[in-house]
């Protein structure tokens, strides 16, 4: 299975307590495999990871695009910017 | 290595960056000019007495959103310029987070361009803040599910 890199900012960073972890991960998936897989193994943070978004080479993947050969995405919780 | 993107930035968008982005967006064919700025207010759905904001970003991708923003502004509204700053780091009470600078032919679409930027950063730039109260407690905003309304920039 392979290991990619998830980066979390804001909210998530600090409920994880960290801004950055190596996941195993099923490829090809899409976006909400990912946030699921990683709701799995944070239970505590599942709404937030499930409201959240996947962020590829700095743009959002769609919903039903098939990720495969990932090696870093970021988790962009809700956002408030502005 | 090109420079960092001017976009984000930690200084205070005092007088003086209202000036710049003014000078930025000056254009002898412009009949308007509009500057908008978002400043922090001392409450927020039903919070009372905050005073200050703490904004952090993925800024690399944030400026490259707000840049893919202005451009297809930009490309849908007749405007001759437009310019964005965006705070990180602390803002105080009474001070802007954000300022739009457009210049236009004519000032409609200086206020569509300018109100369009606004929304759209608002729900696509990966950009937090954190409330920061009088008594010293502090809280991320509740914010919403980022989105982008433009196909172009979707993997």
């Amino acid at each position: 299975m392979p290991v990619i890199q998830v980066n979390y900012y804001a909210q998530l960073r600090e409920a994880l307590k960290t801004g950055s972890e190596e996941v195993s991960l099923d490829l090809p998936a899409r976006e909400r495999d990912i946030l699921e897989r990683l709701a799995q193994l944070h239970p505590r943070q599942k709404a937030l990871f499930l409201s959240s978004r996947v962020a590829v080479d700095e743009g959002y993947v769609g919903a039903n695009a098939m990720l495969d050969g990932l090696c870093r995405v970021d988790i962009i919780s809700p956002i408030s910017g502005g | 290595m090109e420079p960092p993107s001017p976009i984000l930035t930690q200084a205070p968008l005092d007088a003086a960056a209202l000036a710049d982005l003014r000078r930025e967006v000056a254009d002898p064919a412009a009949g308007a000019v509009l500057v908008f700025e978002g400043t922090v207010r001392d409450h927020s759905d039903g919070i009372e007495d905050v005073i200050a904001l703490e904004y952090e970003a993925q800024a690399s991708m944030a400026a490259k959103i707000i840049a893919a923003i202005v451009a297809e502004t930009r490309a849908e509204i007749p405007v001759r310029k437009i310019a964005v700053r965006h705070r990180l780091g602390r803002v105080e009470l009474g001070e802007a987070t954000i300022v739009i600078a457009v210049s236009a032919g004519h000032r409609d679409e200086a206020y569509r361009a300018s109100r369009a930027i606004i929304d759209r950063i608002k729900h696509e730039a990966p950009i937090w803040k954190r409330e920061i109260l009088r008594n010293g407690t502090s809280a991320w905003s509740r914010g919403c599910v980022a989105h982008q309304e433009k196909s172009q920039n979707e993997k």
